[in-house]
């Protein structure tokens, strides 16, 4: 039995012929408005709304959103302007979100000095017998912590 | 007349996420190689991410044998990633769209950032020879809130 599942690439010459049928202008309109559609699913996804919690907002029926949402609604810009809105961002930003910033920047040097005597680290720790065998690769205890800052 | 407001504000934070970004640790061949205590070079960078509306803040650790830094023993950098629930109070944007935090929020931030990469660091190294290599306790209010223009 064939148990593989995975989608094939599938082509023919008569695909072919009608994908290059499709002016360069239609398959830039198809894909904004796919665009659209998968920003709107962020948009609601990075707020925690559902399609119904969405379409409250926006004062619209869910089943409006469903569409929205399917790739193929051609938006008029009240439309566009009222989705910014229930967002709270910029008409621009809901084509392009915004790029992240860099607010803030520093650069920091700490020095921590042991208060004994170095050891090796690969020289064990002689115990007097009470440690069971442990070996103790060192003991370290702090003394000062110096804060250097660029 | 310009009026300089004293404005009162409670900062909402909410801890989204931490995620080790990368780390590393370099045991040196030498046999004649001692510790006498470390040099922690920590670069912190905080990044707003307007559309999830999160905070996120690099922090950047290398740890060197001593102040000329000539071995690296080891490095993390850790990202803590924050959301502020009340973000149109405490945030403020300018007409370039360019964002400005309180300096106490980055002072804030600082703070909880430097704590959980200590113990993120504590958690990378507990067992190797980097142990013992606990990242000090820093005075966040002592660390340059200049934030970049």
């Amino acid at each position: 039995m064939n148990n593989n599942n995975k989608p094939k690439r599938h082509s023919s010459p008569l695909i072919k012929k009608i994908l290059e049928e499709i002016a360069p202008e239609q398959k830039q309109r198809v894909a904004n408005k796919m665009l659209l559609a998968a920003r709107l699913d962020d948009l609601m996804q990075a707020r925690g709304w559902g399609k119904s919690q969405f379409a409250e907002k926006v004062g619209r029926n869910p089943s409006e959103i469903t569409k929205w949402l399917s790739g193929t609604h051609n938006f008029t810009i009240e439309t566009l302007t009222d989705i910014s809105l229930a967002f709270g961002i910029s008409l621009s930003e809901l084509h392009e979100p915004k790029e992240v910033q860099v607010i803030y920047k520093t650069h920091i040097v700490v020095r921590t000095e042991y208060i004994e005597t170095a050891k090796s680290v690969t020289q064990h720790y002689v115990g007097d017998g009470s440690s069971y065998g442990l070996n103790f690769v060192s003991r370290n205890f702090y003394n000062s912590i110096q804060t250097y800052q660029s | 007349m310009s009026q300089t407001e004293n404005k009162d504000y409670s900062v909402e934070l909410q801890l989204k996420g931490i995620e080790i970004l990368s780390q590393s640790i370099n045991l040196p061949q030498s046999n004649d190689f001692t510790v006498n205590g470390f040099t922690f070079d920590i670069g912190v960078e905080i990044k707003f991410e307007p559309t999830n509306k999160l905070i996120f803040v690099f922090v950047n650790i290398t740890i060197f044998n001593n102040e000329e830094k000539q071995l690296t023993l080891g490095s993390a950098l850790v990202s803590n990633i924050f959301l502020i629930a009340n973000y149109d109070d405490i945030i403020q944007t300018d007409e370039n769209c360019k964002i400005t935090l309180p300096t106490d929020v980055i002072i804030l931030l600082n703070s909880m950032s430097l704590s959980t990469t200590r113990g993120v660091l504590f958690g990378i190294f507990k067992g190797t020879f980097l142990h013992n290599a606990i990242l000090p306790i820093i005075d966040p209010k002592g660390i340059n809130t200049t934030q970049i223009n």
